[in-house]
């Protein structure tokens, strides 16, 4: 009986082991040069590799700087090597392809390798993908989360295509893409239930509107130098209940002193921070409002509002008393009343951001010191 | 109080007494012993050496529950350390068996061990001419299939 059909002779090896240890050991090995030296050894390993890459991304991404790589030239991604590298790995669930500015929408064809697999896709600036290379990812992608298209030729027609996918988006950035509208941006809150944050700063188009009835998810809007933005918008932005970040500074022709008043209707009282950086117009009727209606406000950006006198300072010492950030730089009629009144309410400020308020005697701001000398001045 | 014991039985026969505490590492014996209680289980892709390897790991492993005198619980450094000390003493092959065996045995802490250390290998060779030398490797690439994979590993990052 004795060593009968005993595979003893043949010692184990790397190679028997089964391609799930393989993958384990693979996913300990911490640095891409491991990775690809693992891979370059037999085609078993190379298929490993593969398999278990999960995100993927350029040094055009303009999201890392990798000073190493600054002075060489590494050629430009274009359809070919996309396609490439989307065969060999097909289990990606993040993709960047931000900056790869040859790409157009034919490239994107490829997506169809990861496809229901792809979570996240970042195009930005991508110029050359529109409203055609959104529809390919609407029809390959249907489990894209985030998807961000700063700076894509892409319009509202590129928008309902989105929309009309059904993907269960939480994550849009629309930033610089000038030809999206109301409509668009109406087409895409109506469609996705789980929206959490929308970028559509300097959209210059957008009135807001199209975020009426909005799902009660939808927390993080920025729409920062929206110069169309009106306050019928703005209701619409927050009508869904849920928003917690906003940040419309810049907003500055179609916003009236109370044009803010429906964001302290009630509607926005989850409302966390909160950016109205050159609202030069809005006045005390809205900053009353806001301070009463949004008491959670840990971040208040007032700078520039020249508009904003002793009666809507009183409003928010009085009222904000969660405010741990104010930012108050150039505020022109910001006066020692209103120190006064933010000093003795707003407890819990840690940072006040301040200079160029000509109206403030040098007593006053020393007696802010004194009385708040946990506040930082910035 | 008695602890209760279970047989192991490995490929060559060879039957081994084990605390059930120590054997239950393994959530397939878990299973098993669940299922068949008072039999013996027989490994039969086991070889005693092995057998007796993962044995002494998971000796060394168990959580000593009752708290009881003389046992002595190692802290987690000095059990770390001597994981290291476990897997630095057995050779390629030995380690292998040994990391097949916690993949079927399903005992994830010595699957652990055993895949860093055939990692931190892999990551001490400078390329993968290193690695193929030290694990015996076969290269199966034709020299154009390595150059255009080079081609493409120059994009990611």
């Amino acid at each position: 009986m004795e060593n009968v059909s005993e595979p003893d002779d043949v010692e184990t090896s790397i190679i028997h082991l089964p391609d799930d240890c393989l993958s384990f050991i693979f996913q300990r090995l911490d640095n891409l040069d491991d990775h690809e030296s693992f891979g370059l050894t037999c085609h078993r390993f190379l298929n490993i590799q593969n398999t278990n890459r999960r995100s993927l991304q350029f040094q055009c991404s303009l999201s890392v700087l990798n000073p190493s790589t600054l002075s060489q030239s590494i050629p430009a991604v274009n359809s070919d090597h996309l396609h490439r590298l989307l065969t060999r790995f097909q289990w990606l669930e993040h993709l960047s392809l931000s900056g790869c500015t040859v790409l157009n929408d034919s490239s994107l064809a490829s997506l169809r390798y990861p496809g229901a697999r792809l979570l996240s896709l970042h195009l930005d600036c991508c110029y050359g993908v529109s409203d055609n290379g959104i529809s390919t990812v609407a029809s390959f992608c249907p489990n894209l989360r985030v998807v961000s298209l700063y700076r894509c030729n892409i319009s509202d027609i590129g928008l309902e295509t989105l929309a009309r996918g059904s993907l269960p988006l939480r994550c849009v950035n629309l930033s610089y893409c000038p030809l999206v509208s109301d409509h668009g941006v109406r087409a895409l809150s109506q469609a996705c239930l789980q929206i959490e944050s929308v970028k559509i700063s300097n959209c210059k188009s957008i009135t807001g509107v199209g975020f009426s009835g909005s799902s009660p998810t939808l927390g993080y809007v920025d729409a920062e130098y929206c110069c169309q933005l009106d306050p019928k918008g703005v209701a619409g932005i927050v009508s869904g209940g849920g928003i917690e970040y906003l940040n419309i500074s810049g907003a500055v022709c179609h916003i009236r002193k109370d044009g803010l008043v429906p964001i302290g209707s009630g509607i926005a009282s989850k409302l966390r921070v909160l950016n109205l950086r050159m609202c030069r117009t809005v006045g005390d009727e809205s900053i009353k409002a806001i301070a009463k209606g949004c008491p959670l406000l840990q971040e208040w950006n007032l700078a520039l509002c020249r508009e904003v006198r002793v009666s809507g300072w009183e409003a928010v010492g009085k009222w904000c008393r969660n405010l741990e950030k104010l930012h108050v730089n150039r505020c022109r009629n910001l006066c020692d009343q209103g120190l006064l009144a933010i000093r003795s309410g707003c407890k819990n400020l840690r940072i006040l951001y301040m200079n160029g308020n000509a109206r403030l005697t040098p007593t006053a701001v020393e007696m802010f010191k004194f009385h708040q000398p946990k506040a930082v001045f910035n | 109080m008695s602890k209760k014991m279970i047989v192991l039985k490995s490929s060559e026969g060879v039957s081994f007494v084990v605390e059930e505490a120590v054997a239950r590492q393994s959530k397939i014996i878990s299973f098993l012993v669940e299922e068949f209680p008072d039999r013996e289980l027989p490994l039969t892709n086991m070889t005693s050496e092995i057998l007796r390897k993962t044995i002494e790991y998971c000796k060394k492993h168990v959580v000593e529950d009752d708290g009881g005198g003389d046992s002595s619980s190692s802290s987690s450094g000095d059990l770390k350390e001597w994981d290291v000390k476990f897997v630095a003493e057995i050779d390629q092959p030995r380690l292998m068996d040994l990391l097949m065996a916690a993949n079927y045995l399903d005992i994830p802490s010595l699957l652990d061990v055993t895949c860093q250390k055939v990692a931190d290998t892999i990551a001490a060779c400078n390329d993968e001419k290193e690695i193929r030398a030290t694990f015996n490797i076969e290269n199966d690439f034709t020299e154009e299939e390595v150059e255009a994979i080079r081609m493409e590993n120059q994009y990611p990052i």
